[in-house]
């Protein structure tokens, strides 16, 4: 660091006197637009797991993804016991059946991202730097869609692991299960990005955490349970597109799209749509969600 | 019950934000039952309205309804550092707490029961042999449970709003589905066992996972057990200042 | 007003509070019987802890808290003789002034008559009576502090404890506030108040309990205390017709520490502050020389209170 010598020199007389507080200015280098919002990009994504603060933090994230690997865990245990058992889950289904785990992770966290920033009042002092508007929020989503990626990762990457090891021939097993190497890097991707934009898009219109968990997983509980219903009880049109509004049932018509591996009870088939549709609609959520939280950051009074 | 505390409380419970949330949920409930009657197989009628009130109206509504009013009772207070100036009164504060409970419940059986009996009475075409009121009634109690849990729930802890979704989400929900046994300690369930008390409803269209004995003995415990736990812990609550 | 209770108003005997390994108050004891006292100390030294644990919000670890003449934890009945005045700035937002007073009011126990008419005084005693029928949301700060003290005094309590009360008033509401909390003393009431902001408590309170780091470093009148830091000298300036002969008088006096002569002015620094008070008139008379002026210098509470913070 290159410190400047102080612009006012410490001095004394019988009635005023200036201090000399050692305060000194920075005439270094300085690092630019990028390295700020690289900071915040990490930062944020260490607070979405609640890592550096305090242990209450991480009750919630940390306890979540034990809920979501621990099945995980247990396939493999069951493998390993007993070999050639039918096991609850496989990589095709294993989000989709979880999936409201993943949901209660967005709900929880993203407030704690977004929320706290406005509650606290502090967005001034982020704009007052180098860090643009559109770059904290396209920094913040980004964080919190590389978090929502890695705690849908690692249930995959342990039944992958899983599956390789407890072969009786490794690398053969290995060589095996490489061609499903796509889908367990491939779905945690497709999961991430439309509930990161939809999670952050509402969370950032309220500086209430309380407020927008509430939100958010209303939306995700009640457009589930609503397409169900519609889906069973009507008929026509409507019985094959209600299911559509429950963004999971997207993600999974996305999911078969692109990786191939379908699911037996998703109705992404009955829908009648052909499948890149699904692929369409959710790169709508991703795009309009994004735009959200960026125009939303654009316009914020701070 | 104390007519001042009960009138603060439901300013606060009934603020803006919060009603238009709630109001949207249960708006959702009878879109739903609207679109039915426009576009659902009317034979079905039945079957669809307990679908309806079990899987959106029981499931969803109640305890979304219940963990804002639950958990906002006295936890926004406590939040906000406000719960001083009602504790700091010579009340006992059990009286304070069992009032905040009942408005609290009260604004639940209203903002659920509500909707689900209108949205009922489109789907079903009327009463439908009980089943609308059957569920409605049974909504009534299992409020009551919810709101009594996530009051204790917010005075145990600070994030008691994802806690409650946590325990309605996995614990009714995923667990429930894969054992069994959690069956038992899930208010849903309790309030199916109602719902299928009181509405005469043939099995196939709906049947309850627990027997009535068991649901109502569990539904005693929760409400004893959860308002005892509040009662204590609101009598024994530390408040420090903001800079010590 | 209540019954006088028993004992003194406030009693704390070797009380602390700790949380896991962090000790916030440490075997503190004082009491305090009608009167203004001033809790003194910086941010963090346990000046808050102290004041909730009075009002019955904290629980002493170990040692007692006593208010009007019983524990003050788990004993509602306690807030019949106490008004507190907390630091936090949230209060209902959607009442207006005169609805939260008076809602304080009722919840005391009065009667919806009586509530009225306390209300209406209480309101009067802050001056808050403009503004009284608008919703606390829209208040400045200061208004807001007002409604918080005229909450608290409603119900006349004879013990009146405050968290920084003066935070966000203006300066003509601060003397205002000062003024109304020397009325009260006068009629016979106990009031504590908790300040980080020595102009204040030099002003208002009658004795100070100097709060650092969780201890109780000095309690008492603050120019009693400064008399009693021995173990630092006190300076004096003195003007007189020859400055310069007079400190030479006064070298030779044992008990002079040091002098400074500058611009008509005399600087004497000495460790005996009685033992000078009582020689440097003679010494003066003997000198020939006349003194205009002899003022002690440090005797403020900010360097009671510097000096205490830096042991």
């Amino acid at each position: 660091m290159t410190l400047r010598e102080p612009a006012v020199a410490a001095r004394e007389s019988a009635t005023g006197a200036i201090y000399d507080l050692g305060y000194r200015g920075y005439d270094g280098p300085r690092l630019g637009r990028r390295a700020a919002v690289s900071t915040l990009f990490w930062a944020s994504l260490r607070s979405a797991f609640g890592l550096k603060r305090s242990g209450r933090a991480k009750i919630v994230p940390w306890g979540l993804s034990a809920f979501l690997v621990a099945p995980a865990a247990v396939v493999v245990a069951i493998s390993a016991l007993v070999p050639g058992a039918p096991t609850p889950f496989s990589y095709d289904d294993y989000l989709w059946n979880l999936g409201i785990l993943v949901a209660l992770f967005v709900a929880a966290q993203a407030p704690e991202l977004v929320s706290s920033d406005q509650r606290n009042r502090v967005l001034s002092l982020y704009f007052s730097h180098a860090l643009l508007r559109s770059d904290y929020a396209l920094a913040k989503l980004g964080a919190f869609a590389a978090a929502l990626f890695a705690l849908a990762l690692v249930p995959m990457l342990v039944l992958f692991v899983g599956k390789v090891l407890l072969a009786a021939d490794v690398p053969q097993a290995f060589g095996d299960q490489l061609e499903n190497l796509p889908q367990v890097i491939g779905a945690p991707v497709l999961f991430a990005l439309p509930l990161a934009a939809l999670g952050m898009a509402i969370a950032a219109y309220t500086p209430r955490r309380a407020y927008a968990t509430g939100a958010i997983i209303a939306v995700f509980v009640v457009s589930a349970a609503v397409g169900a219903i519609l889906g069973e009880a009507t008929t026509g049109t409507i019985a094959r597109l209600a299911p559509l509004i429950d963004p999971f049932v997207i993600i999974d018509g996305t999911r078969d799209w692109l990786l191939g591996a379908t699911i037996a009870e998703s109705p992404v088939h009955d829908s009648g749509l052909a499948l890149w549709w699904f692929g369409a609609i959710e790169l709508a959520i991703v795009l309009i969600g994004t735009a959200v939280v960026v125009w939303r950051y654009r316009r914020i009074a701070a | 019950m104390n007519g001042v505390i009960a009138g603060i409380t439901l300013r606060q419970l009934l603020s803006r934000r919060r009603t238009l949330l709630l109001l949207l949920l249960g708006g959702v409930l009878v879109l739903v039952a609207l679109v039915f009657r426009l576009a659902g197989d009317e034979s079905r009628a039945l079957p669809f309205t307990a679908q309806l009130l079990a899987n959106l109206g029981v499931a969803v509504l109640m305890p979304l309804v219940a963990l804002l009013f639950g958990t906002g009772a006295i936890g926004s207070e406590l939040e906000d550092g406000t719960a001083v100036y009602l504790l700091a009164k010579p009340i006992r504060r059990g009286a304070i707490l069992l009032t905040k409970l009942v408005v609290a419940s009260g604004c639940a059986i209203l903002v659920t029961c509500g909707p689900m009996l209108l949205a009922g009475l489109i789907a079903a075409g009327g009463l439908g042999d009980g089943v609308v009121l059957g569920f409605v009634g049974a909504a009534a109690i299992g409020s009551v449970l919810y709101s009594a849990l996530f009051v204790a729930l917010s005075l145990t802890t600070a994030r008691a709003l994802v806690f409650g979704l946590g325990y309605v989400l996995i614990w009714e929900g995923v667990l429930s589905g894969l054992f069994a046994g959690t069956r038992t300690f899930s208010v849903r369930q309790i309030t199916l066992a109602y719902a299928d008390l009181f509405a005469d409803v043939p099995p196939e269209v709906f049947d309850a996972q627990l027997d009535l004995g068991t649901a109502s003995v569990m539904a005693a415990v929760v409400v004893v057990t959860a308002t005892a736990l509040a009662i204590r812990r609101v009598s024994m609550i530390e408040i420090a200042g903001e800079t010590a | 007003m209540t019954d006088t209770p028993a004992g003194p108003a406030i009693e704390l005997a070797n009380a602390s509070r700790w949380y896991g390994n962090v000790v916030a108050v440490n075997d503190v004891s004082f009491r305090l019987d009608g009167g203004v006292t001033g809790l003194l100390g910086p941010n963090g030294a346990g000046k808050s802890t102290i004041l909730h644990m009075m009002a019955g919000f904290l629980a002493p670890s170990s040692g007692a808290v006593t208010v009007a003449g019983a524990p003050s934890w788990r004993r509602p009945e306690m807030y019949r003789s106490i008004g507190l005045v907390p630091e936090r700035e949230a209060v209902y937002p959607f009442l207006t002034g005169r609805q939260f007073v008076r809602a304080n009011a009722r919840l005391q126990g009065m009667t919806s008559a009586d509530a009225e008419v306390a209300t209406a005084r209480a309101i009067g005693q802050v001056e808050l009576n403009d503004a009284q029928d608008r919703p606390i949301g829209t208040y400045s700060k200061g208004m807001r502090q007002r409604a918080k003290v005229a909450a608290a005094l409603v119900h006349e309590p004879p013990i009146l404890l405050l968290d920084e009360p003066f935070n966000g008033m203006d300066p003509r509401q601060r003397l205002h506030m000062m003024d109304l909390l020397r009325r009260m003393a006068a009629d016979g009431r106990t009031i504590l108040f908790s300040s980080h902001i020595l102009e204040e408590v030099e002003r208002v309170a009658e004795r100070v309990l100097v709060i650092v780091a969780g201890r109780l470093a000095a309690s008492g009148d603050f120019r009693e205390i400064r008399r009693l830091m021995t173990d630092r000298p006190h300076t004096f300036t003195l003007r007189s017709t020859d400055n310069r002969a007079l400190a030479a008088a006064l070298l030779r006096e044992p008990t002079i520490g040091g002098v400074e002569l500058s611009d008509g002015l005399l600087t004497v620094r000495t460790a005996d502050f009685g033992a000078f008070s009582r020689a440097v008139a003679g010494v003066a008379r003997r000198a020939g020389i006349r003194l205009h002026e002899l003022r002690p210098t440090d005797e403020s509470l900010e360097s009671v209170f510097s000096y205490l913070v830096r042991r």
